[in-house]
This record gives structure tokens, sequence and C-alpha cells, in this order.
């Protein structure tokens, strides 16, 4: 499983969400087990956040949803089940 | 001399034990806790605003002498995700990699944006280990 919304922007962004809203269903992608290419496609998705955190100093919950929205359309094909 | 950015592997991210400042840009970290989420083998990693090397790595840039760095201690570990997805593979010990250069004046430098800027000869020691993930562009100033 893989959190669409990262777990480390409680630390970024404290107060902004809560732990609970970071694993609940909709914020959770599967992923399938093994192969390179998920591996990749995991690895391409935390460098967008890390581009996110640093052009964001401050963040709005709306601004991480859009976000997410953004980057389920680029890499949701690999996500099981798919939500491109 | 010409200088380039560097866009390392981002292996995992801050750990729930990690302390920053939010309060200034970039953050400052006090407490480094790096937790892997998988590792697709890089010995230079960045999760905003840090950057870590592998032990190896960081025995090369120390004698390189190009300064401008110190290496700290981190609190490093797998997520569970990453020890499945390292299944049978070794991963090497990291240390926390302090740059403290001017982009595009010192050999290794970060920008107000805690980019990574490095010279010439400077990513040549980089390329001494395995960078494959990292992304290298022409550094503008």
């Amino acid at each position: 499983m893989h959190h669409a919304v990262e777990q480390q922007v409680l630390k970024h962004y404290p107060k902004l969400v809560k732990p609970e809203e970071l694993n609940s269903l909709e914020n959770l992608r599967g992923i399938k087990k093994g192969g390179i290419n998920n591996e990749i496609h995991l690895s391409a998705l935390r460098k967008e956040w890390n581009q996110f955190y640093r052009s964001h100093l401050r963040a709005t919950k709306q601004e991480l949803l859009d976000f997410v929205t953004i980057l389920d359309a680029k890499y949701g094909k690999s996500f099981t089940p798919p939500r491109a | 001399m010409r200088y380039f950015m560097l866009e390392p592997e981002v292996a995992g991210g801050l750990g729930e034990h990690a302390e920053l400042d939010t309060s200034i840009y970039p953050p400052r970290v006090t407490h480094l806790h790096f937790q892997f989420e998988g590792w697709l083998g890089d010995d230079l990693l960045e999760t905003f605003p840090i950057f870590l090397v592998s032990e190896s790595l960081a025995t090369k840039l120390a004698e390189s002498r190009l300064g401008a760095f110190t290496f700290r201690d981190a609190e490093v570990t797998l997520s569970p995700e990453a020890e499945e997805m390292l299944a049978g593979r070794s991963l090497p010990a990291f240390r926390w990699w302090d740059v403290s250069g001017r982009a595009g004046v010192d050999d290794f430098g970060v920008t107000d944006k805690a980019e990574l800027v490095v010279s010439d000869r400077a990513l040549a020691v980089l390329r001494e280990g395995r960078i494959d993930q990292c992304d290298v562009t022409e550094y503008q100033g």
C-alpha cells in the first residue's frame, strides 16, 4: 500500500491533517508486489512530493488534494486498482 | 568552472521521530529520522530539506577535501514496505550529509531552496559512488 498524501506531511505541515485521515481508505493506493517498475513509479512519486514541499512553505488541505489528483492522473495506471 | 544542480533519489522521508522547525524556510532539521520506503540503490539520497550519503561515499567525499559540508548522525529505519522491497538486498549505512556551501560558488553548495548544486570536480567525486537515479542539469545561477 502507498499513501497518496504522504505521512511526512505531518512533519512538514503540522496540524494540517490528522494521522487517521492519512490512513483512510480514500488515501491509500494499492501497489502490486514485486517488479522494478513499481519501485521506479514509487520513487518518482516521492520525487514529486519532495518538489511539492520545496515549493510550499505553507500548504492547505485543498492544495494537498489537488496535488494527489495530478499524481493520480500521471501515475494512476500503476496502482491497483488503476486510478487514471 | 561549471556547476550542476542535482535532484537525488528520494528513497523515503522524514520519520515520526524527526524534529524540524517549520517556522523558517527551508525548515531546519534538529533531529533526523529518515525512514526508507524503498531504495533503488543510489549512494546519494534526498528528502527535503536534507541529504544523505552512504558510508562509502561519505569516505570519498571526506577524502576529496572539497569542503563546505559536515557529516551528522541520523536515525535510519525501514518501513515494512521497504523491508519487503529490499528482500535479499543489503542496505548500507547512511550518514546525514549537511552541505553548507553556496550554490555556484563552492564545490558543494545549496540554494536558498535547499537544492544541491555542485561543481564539475565535485560531481566527479559523487560519481565515484552510484547516483543513477539522480537528475543532473547544468546550473545557470
